[in-house]
């Protein structure tokens, strides 16, 4: 099994000529770890998203991904990584063109995995588990924003990527789908998903707890909240729902 | 909301493992499982760019008709049009420019040329006794007096050709297919028996018409040439239109890990069916025209037209044509997709 670390190394990047948005980052994501990245906007969050998805490289330091150095990789190295990496966009980045189901199955038709008919059952299962049961064969433009999440999230994760990258997933849903979603993430994450969630909504952050990477300025700071212990996200407190329970349950079965 | 209530059975309550037939997803859901396979990393790079150029079907992440429709098949049917024109051209003067070459390849003409009426007529009988005697020379024909006069008549006026003007006679010899005659022996030969005979094989005729014929060829094969680079830089320019205009597809195509190759995949046979489409449409009009056109000259009557029927490697090349168009649109745009996406981050 390959490495499956992320490292930042005082990596800095900037926009063309531009000043540099994000200074002498280094960070570590162990395998299966769980990070919120908080930041005000224009702090960088997006910036270092792109980074960690292989969007724009750093214009100093060194990124890893998995082992590889993706600092100075050709480009056509990056694709094989870019599959091991989920992303939920802000703003969605379906293709309207393409149904719910088809836009979900995308990565698993690009990873060149099975046959048609056992990708279709394995995405309309998931579409179902996010609720999407009756709107698998809707386009994009005719589904809801919590809808077009929801099918953001289930590309993101039907391949079950080694990284999963989500930014803001929770902005342009009410309170209760916030949580919902980020109970999802969690659960991924039990499933051995390394995975960052940017977002500037602290009380979900408190609520969810586990460490954060806080961005002020291009710079990092690492902290955890102080009503949770460290680690990765504790699906334990006994007033919210648990989905790691069942969802570990059917995997073991 | 369609979210499952987590705190029904069936949904992800924790203290329900159980669930029943009849509720909500109806059997257990299992997101993750049978993903063993496609996690267990890309397959290897090679095995792709295999897949790609052969099986791989499309991944239909561009809208349907949505790349080069509209005018690119236009485009290309007015390019191969203009191409079918061209080489119809060039074949057909290939074709009967050949043909008369080798007429005239196989005729000699001979000429006495003397003013004493007698010793003409003499000499030419002689020569006629002569020279189907030969070797390689299958008959002799004596030009009659009015036919010589026809010929002069253009230059002289009609009836201004009076009998006792000296006309030269002209015997017009027909050698047999691929003889070789040595012309200078000939005349040697002939002039024995006849002094003054000339012989003329219509060589430097020849080289002159076919120095013509072959420039009026290499004229038609740049035209070809020159449509044919138009094409190429059309599909190039519409494959760079079709890439901005998906660029957002595309880009998000790149991040789910999707290579140059597959892009390019979709771009080369989106374009193949549009130029085959619109080259299609050439040759049937190219064809059209040129029965028309032969329709038209058959009318007027042969010999002042050049017959415009084709050899069967012509109608090959003529039928290829489409074929190869669309090859070349498809070259353009794998070419043109690898470029620009090359400058891509």
């Amino acid at each position: 099994m390959s490495n499956r670390f992320v490292k930042f190394e005082n990596v800095g990047m900037r926009y063309g000529m531009g000043a540099e948005i994000l200074q002498d980052i280094s960070f570590v994501l162990e395998p299966g770890s769980f990070h919120f990245l908080t930041g005000a906007s224009g702090a960088g969050k997006s910036s270092l998203l792109k980074l960690l998805y292989l969007a724009h490289r750093p214009s100093r330091g060194i990124v890893s991904m998995f082992g590889d150095d993706v600092t100075t990789a050709h480009r056509t190295a990056l694709p094989r990584l870019r599959r091991r990496i989920g992303v939920v966009f802000q703003e969605y980045r379906l293709l309207d063109h393409l149904s719910a189901i088809e836009n979900v199955a995308m990565p698993l038709r690009l990873a060149g995995g099975g046959d048609d008919h056992k990708i279709r059952e394995h995405v309309e299962e998931l579409l179902m588990w996010v609720g999407l049961k009756d709107r698998m064969h809707a386009k994009p433009p005719t589904l809801s924003g919590g809808e077009k999440q929801r099918v953001a999230i289930a590309r993101a994760v039907i391949a079950k990527p080694d990284l999963l990258l989500a930014d803001e997933p929770t902005g342009n849903v009410d309170p209760q789908m916030a949580r919902r979603l980020m109970h999802l993430f969690a659960e991924l994450n039990k499933l051995g998903t390394t995975t960052v969630v940017a977002t500037h909504d602290l009380e979900l952050v408190h609520e969810m707890g586990g460490p954060v990477m806080h961005l002020q300025d291009g710079q990092l700071s690492s902290r955890h909240l102080p009503e949770r212990a460290r680690g990765p996200v504790s699906a334990t407190d006994p007033s919210r729902p648990n989905l790691s329970a069942n969802l570990s349950s059917d995997l073991s079965s | 909301m369609r979210w499952h209530d987590p705190q029904k059975p069936g949904g992800f309550g924790r203290k329900n493992p159980p669930r029943s037939p009849g509720h909500g997803l109806g059997r257990t859901p299992k997101p993750f499982a049978g993903q063993t396979a496609t996690q267990s990393a890309a397959p290897s790079s090679a095995a792709r760019t295999g897949l790609l150029s052969l099986k791989r079907k499309s991944l239909r992440f561009l809208p349907e008709n949505s790349l080069a429709g509209g005018t690119l098949p236009w485009v290309i049917g007015i390019m191969v049009f203009l191409c079918t024109l061209a080489s119809i051209f060039a074949f057909a003067l290939h074709q009967s420019m050949g043909d008369w070459a080798d007429k005239l390849s196989q005729q000699i003409s001979v000429q006495i040329v003397t003013a004493d009426g007698k010793a003409r007529r003499q000499q030419a009988d002689a020569a006629l006794a002569l020279l189907p005697t030969i070797p390689g020379i299958e008959n002799a024909v004596r030009l009659s007096d009015a036919e010589s006069k026809a010929l002069l008549e253009p230059w002289l006026g009609a009836g201004n050709v009076t009998d006792d003007l000296p006309v030269p006679i002209l015997i017009e010899v027909t050698t047999s297919p691929g003889a070789r005659i040595d012309l200078a022996a000939l005349e040697a030969q002939v002039q024995k028996v006849a002094p003054d005979a000339n012989l003329d094989d219509h060589e430097r005729w020849l080289v002159q018409l076919n120095r013509l014929s072959t420039s009026l060829q290499m004229v038609a094969l740049l035209v070809v040439g020159l449509i044919l680079s138009a094409t190429a830089a059309i599909a190039a320019f519409g494959t760079r239109a079709g890439l901005s205009a998906h660029r957002a597809s595309i880009e998000i195509m790149h991040h789910m890990g999707a290579e140059d190759g597959l892009i390019a995949h979709e771009f080369r046979y989106r374009f193949m069916l549009q130029g085959l489409k619109g080259g299609l449409g050439g040759l049937i009009a190219g064809l059209l025209v040129m029965l028309t056109l032969g329709h038209f000259a058959s009318q007027i009557g042969s010999g002042l037209v050049p017959d415009l029927s084709l050899s069967a490697l012509a109608w090959l090349l003529l039928i290829l044509l489409p074929i190869f168009a669309a090859l070349l649109t498809m070259m353009a745009a794998h070419v043109t997709v690898h470029r620009e996406l090359a400058g891509y981050s």
